[in-house]
């Protein structure tokens, strides 16, 4: 056992390199194969025996007689390396031949599909996708049962030599988006890619943009839902997200749970959920331009309130602010990395004990208290994470832009912030459409939930090759027209 | 480049782009300031400011200072040396002044609040038969604070009210109109309680006249449609009568003549009997009790028209009436016109309701 | 060069209505009732349709003179007056954009140091604001529209004009015509000011997706401006005294103090500011229109130009001192205005005309 083919010479160093050797009558066979990547059990089972039972002759006899499906022969050795280390079995004949028989035996060990952690819903689904790229797409060809998905692999990474999946419904999709994507991808040059948001923001229009371009999603009715209306979507093996894309700024503020409610309910809910946002960004940048600078624009019943609560606070109204807000930031940045058993009383001790403590040690006052607490709240009401992120940041320009010049640097910040979202593409297409560039028609299901009978066509942004999802005229919704009161 | 551009829009801003700050709890922000005429042509500036203590909302007090000096202006900023915080005089909405000053003419202190952007135009203006900063020192109000106190009770009576009153921009609007002429509530202090004592009416920007709260319900039946007020009504001796007032309507009709030009004025209440003195209220008596209450009406208010005409004061706006109605109306010819101008009343008053009982 | 313009920058015809509409609808409007009213009394609402109906011929002559020649102010320039006598007139359109935007700014930062911030330094103002502005223009013709659009949801701030409702004066609209044809019409010339963003259709038009149907969107933003003056005009005739009025400086800005919500109590602080959303779209469009017809007159890059330009602008706001400077700027902007609006346009109309009857005869 201590000779071996030359091939393995790299290999020969790791301890979960095994190359067992076979001495028949004629050339010994030697089986290699990295024992942490394959399913071993099966090698036993069934290629073994091939080997030691027969007695056979020759390398293609063996390949013959292999009962597993997918099996090569190849004499390239970087073919050979990179194979075993996806976890092929290389059979070999004699030390110098350098024929090789390469069998896929890899294992599939990862976490088997539980519910998504960050994308929680009431009703729905609770699958999610797993690290494995093939049982991630396995979900995928489950729920979008139509031979026009194409899937399309891409390996990236010199190092990691990760396999990226793009998956479109060819027909719907449009082709320059879906090129623009691929040759992102294929133009990426790294040594190491190991989540997808890695890629995420190699590829994206402005990756110093704080405003997420592609929407990350671990839902997999989600991404069902998307590829039908022409996006594309994005997996890699090993990370348990799916990028979705051209997007609008209108979709990350839209939860698939919408769909699930009638339409009314749903609508209301889209619109108290913009409502937050605003709130959140601008709550506390008001608050400190009108104490600082517009004191006399509050009602005459409201200034007593404001006024005697803050009156022994030391700060100006901006420290008062950041303090507040790099408080509440402590205790999220506390609350995600704390074990979950001691999370919840440091949670408690936190939000309770401190906020009251530090409004009797005048440290704060009362309403800021509130109205921090309500906006660091309502920007949790983003279904996407990432967007949550950026209105958490996005919220201290604000309120240095009041502390300098009161509303008007509040308008000045905002007018900014526009300029760059009209700037932004996603893929090409437009971040703030449909409302800039103005697309009527697009409209429909941004604010306001449509009923189902009235979505018989794709969102035109897309610019999709087939915008009807189903026949409007034949589609409609069941009413007895000739139906008279009481009949 | 554009993170260039950006850097220097920070460095810029948070260097030198700070203006000054008025934080709202290190302000001193006063609601109401009285003026009063003092020798030697100065005025006398009296502020209340109010002082908010810790952790209790509802007490608030205040505190009373006062200076002479020759511009508003500078009397409040030498206040500020009685004081640890600044004044703020953005939230001023009541000001006072005593009739003396009313006499002499308020042009000057109200040019002061016209021209300045921090000023509302919609703080409420007063007279004070008296000295009115005997009225700002007295205390009549215990729980809120005297200037929220004053301003509420202006408020109430004025804008939602029965008596007539202008806030500075409709006394703006009547000073530099031509045929209009402004009036102002009167303030009195009796036994420590403020009250509004009536209307001062003004000829230019000098305080001419006084009316009673009675006169001044009627006046402003006369000027704009109201949908309150109890209006007593006397039937004959020791007989009166309450309406309720739901519904006025006012109406100025212009005719033209060959000698002379006559304004009509025609209004119309709805009313409800409210207090009936016992009176059974039958349907036959009931048009008569109504003929009787229309002429009743119309005395009352021919007899404050006339008062007006004797004193050259037209706070009704006649003026500007026949202006819209007369091409090439002249200032001049309608001041020598007006005080013998026949001006008709036709008052129609219809009952609506006895209420529940007969 | 002849300018030509990627279908990818282009923009559809719906958004020419708001391109013409913020350029027209922008500070402008604080002041523009007081010259009427005082020359035109309670008919100056007369003025102001007279006024409009003569900017609808003279778009109406814009459209033909782009229309027969297919291409943007600065190659008409050329086509017709020849190269030297072409560019001047180029470059004096360079100037008077220049000029618009450094007027435009310096009245923005008055207005602010009057009702918001007494203290504020004019230049540090004028150099944030020109930053943000050239972050905007940086961004091409899109995002100055998509600026644009954005200002155009501040037409609502309008509505606010209604809380000064319960001071109606309706009288004050009588006697109706009252005064001479000869003061209407002077009222009338007053006006023409207001009306003068017209002329940046010559340098949009290239921009527009399909521009000889765009002629309905330009007729239209100048009739949403018609009403919008008319409601301004005769709110302020509704709630000063013609006498109170000329004492006025912002009438437009004292109405919000009538303004009056639960909480907020002085609604002219956010009136105020909020009229920067004004500001943008117009010192934008200026500039970007200077830029670009520096990029074809000396062929230069546009980004190059730029930065030269905004700092040429910034030179001029900070030189103007105070109201007597921005009064002196406005009557030499009013002047010209006037002059381009009802002669140079008619006169390129008729030179089109002749050119082209010229042109079939020969």
């Amino acid at each position: 056992m201590n000779s071996m083919p030359q091939t393995w010479k790299d290999f020969k160093e790791s301890s979960d390199f095994i190359c067992s050797r076979f001495d028949t009558n004629y050339e010994p066979f030697f089986v290699s194969y990295l024992k942490s990547l394959t399913e071993v059990q099966l090698l036993h089972e069934h290629i073994l025996p091939c080997l030691s039972k027969e007695q056979p002759l020759s390398l293609e006899a063996v390949y013959r007689s292999i009962p597993i499906d997918d099996k090569e022969i190849s004499m390239d050795c970087n073919d050979i390396h990179y194979k075993l280390l996806h976890g092929y079995a290389a059979i070999q004949q004699g030390l110098d031949d350098p024929k090789t028989i390469l069998i896929n035996v890899a294992a599939s060990k990862g976490r088997t599909v539980t519910k998504p952690e960050i994308e929680f819903n009431v009703e729905g689904s609770k699958e999610a996708f797993v690290e494995s790229l093939d049982t991630n797409l396995h979900l995928i060809r489950k729920r979008v049962i139509t031979p026009s998905l194409r899937i399309k692999e891409i390996t990236v990474g010199n190092i990691s030599k990760s396999r990226i999946a793009v998956c479109y419904i060819d027909g719907i999709t449009n082709e320059q988006y879906l090129n623009t994507c691929l040759q992102r991808i294929a133009n990426i040059q790294f040594d190491t890619v190991t989540d997808i948001t890695i890629i995420q923001q190699m590829i994206e229009d402005n990756s110093h943009s704080i405003f997420p371009q592609l929407l990350g999603t671990e839902r997999t009715d989600r991404v069902a839902w998307s590829l039908s209306l022409g996006q594309i979507c994005i997996l890699m093996d090993g990370s348990p997200t799916a990028i979705l894309g051209p997007v609008n700024l209108g979709l990350f503020f839209t939860s698939y749970e919408d769909y699930f409610s009638p339409w009314i309910i749903g609508s209301i809910i889209r619109v108290i959920r913009i409502i937050s946002v605003i709130f959140s960004i601008l709550a506390s940048a008001i608050y400190v331009a009108v104490l600082t600078y517009h004191g006399h624009g509050i009602s005459n019943l409201f200034l007593p309130t404001i006024i005697s609560s803050r009156i022994n606070v030391p700060f100006p109204p901006v420290v008062e602010v950041l303090i507040m807000e790099l408080a509440i930031e402590l205790l999220r940045e506390a609350g995600v990395r704390l074990p979950s058993k001691i999370g919840q009383t440091i949670g408690i001790v936190g939000g309770i004990v401190l906020g009251t403590a530090a409004v009797q040690a005048s440290l704060t006052s009362n309403f800021l208290l509130i109205i921090v607490a309500l906006s660091a709240m309502a920007s949790f009401t983003t279904p996407v994470f990432r967007m949550s992120n950026t209105i958490r940041i996005l919220r201290f320009p604000f309120i240095i832009a009041a502390q300098v010049w009161g509303l008007l640097g509040i308008f000045i910040c905002i007018i900014a912030v526009a300029t760059h979202l009209l700037r932004l593409t996603s893929f090409g297409m437009p971040y703030l459409v449909p409302f800039y560039p103005l697309r009527p028609k697009g409209m429909f299901d941004t604010i306001i939930r449509p009923p189902y009978s009235m979505f018989h066509s794709r969102p035109n942004f897309l610019r999709t090759k087939n915008s009807v999802r189903f026949d409007k005229n034949t589609g409609k919704q069941n009413k007895d027209k000739d139906k008279d009161i009481d009949e | 480049m554009n993170r260039i551009i950006c850097a220097l829009l920070a460095s810029c801003l948070l260097l030198t782009g700070c203006v000054k700050q008025q934080i709202l709890d290190r302000v001193n922000l006063f609601i109401v300031s009285a003026f009063d005429e003092s020798n030697n042509g100065k005025i006398e500036l009296m502020l209340a400011v109010p002082q908010y203590p810790t952790g209790k909302p509802g007490s608030v007090s205040n505190e009373l200072l006062s200076l002479s000096g020759y511009t508003s202006s500078a009397i409040r900023e030498l206040l500020s040396t009685q004081l640890d915080k600044p004044l703020n005089p953005g939230k001023l909405s009541v000001v006072l002044f005593s009739n003396d000053m009313a006499l002499h003419g308020l042009k000057d202190e109200l040019d002061v609040l016209y021209r300045n952007a921090y000023y509302s135009r919609k703080m409420l203006l007063a007279v004070v038969d008296g000295n009115s900063q005997q009225l700002l020192k007295a205390h009549f109000s215990s729980k809120e604070e005297k200037g929220m106190y004053l301003y509420t009770l202006l408020d109430t009576n004025i804008r939602k009210g029965i008596l007539p009153g202008q806030n500075l921009h409709e006394f703006e609007y009547a000073l530099a109109g031509k045929g209009l002429d402004p009036y102002l509530p009167l303030l009195k202090l009796q036994h420590d309680r403020v009250m509004i004592s009536g209307t001062a009416l003004f000829k230019d920007d000098q305080y001419e006249l006084s009316i009673n709260e009675r006169q001044s319900q009627l006046m402003k039946l006369l000027m704009k449609d109201m949908k309150q007020g109890i209006l007593e009504v006397k039937l004959d001796e020791n007989t009166y009568l309450a309406l309720e007032n739901v519904g006025s309507k006012v109406k100025y009709r212009f005719t033209k003549n060959a000698d002379k030009d006559t304004i009509t004025i025609e209004l119309a209440i709805k009313a409800k009997i409210r207090d009936a003195a016992s009176l059974p209220v039958l349907e036959n008596e009931l048009e008569r009790i109504k003929t009787d209450i229309e002429n009743n009406i119309k005395e009352s208010e021919m007899a404050l028209i006339e008062l007006f005409q004797k004193h050259e004061l037209d706070p009704l706006g006649l003026g500007d009436f026949t202006r819209g109605h007369v091409r090439n109306w002249n200032e001049k010819d309608w001041k020598k016109v007006y005080p013998a101008m026949k001006i008709g009343l036709n008052v129609k008053v219809v009952l609506t309701e006895t209420g529940i009982k007969n | 060069m002849i300018p030509s313009v990627n279908e990818r920058y282009t923009v559809s015809p719906f958004l020419l209505f708001v391109i013409i509409q913020s350029m027209q609808f922008g500070l402008r409007i604080l002041f523009m009732a007081i010259k009427p009213i005082e020359l035109a009394g309670q008919d100056a609402w007369i003025s102001v349709l007279l006024s409009a109906f003569s900017i609808h011929l003279v778009i109406w002559m814009m459209y033909r003179i782009l229309n027969h020649n297919k291409t943007d102010l600065i190659q008409i320039h050329k086509l017709f007056f020849g190269k030297w006598a072409g560019n001047a007139l180029n470059l004096f359109f360079i100037l008077y954009y220049l000029l618009n935007a450094a007027h435009q700014i310096r009245y923005f930062i008055e207005v602010i140091q009057v009702w918001v911030f007494p203290d504020i330094e004019t230049w540090i103002l004028a150099l944030v604001l020109l930053l943000l502005v050239y972050y905007i223009i940086a961004g091409g013709f899109r995002v100055i529209v998509g600026i644009c659009l954005l200002s155009f949801v501040n037409t609502f701030l309008f509505l606010f004009m209604l809380f000064t409702a319960p001071y109606f004066h309706f009288h004050n609209l009588l006697p109706i015509l009252n005064h001479s044809p000869g003061e209407i019409l002077e009222a009338s010339r007053a006006l023409t000011f207001s009306y003068a963003g017209v002329e940046i259709l010559f340098f949009c038009y290239t921009f527009i997706k399909t521009p000889q149907k765009s002629e309905k969107w330009a007729h239209l933003a100048n009739i949403s401006i018609t009403i919008l003056y008319l409601a301004e005009i005769i709110f302020s005739l509704l709630l000063f005294k013609q006498e109170q009025l000329s004492t006025e400086i912002w009438p437009g800005l004292t109405k919000y103090q009538f303004v009056q919500f639960p909480f907020i109590e002085r609604f002219e602080f956010i009136g105020a500011s909020a009229t920067l959303f004004r500001l943008f779209p117009i010192v934008c469009l200026c500039i970007w229109a200077s830029s670009r017809i520096m990029k074809y007159t000396f062929s230069v890059k546009q980004s190059k130009v730029l930065p030269f330009f905004l700092l040429a602008v910034f030179v001029a706001v900070c030189l103007i001192p105070n109201r007597i400077g921005i009064q002196f700027v406005q009557r030499w902007l009013e002047n010209i205005g006037l002059h381009l609006i009802y002669l140079y346009i008619p006169f390129l109309f008729i030179f089109d005309l002749i050119r082209t009857k010229a042109r079939k005869t020969a």
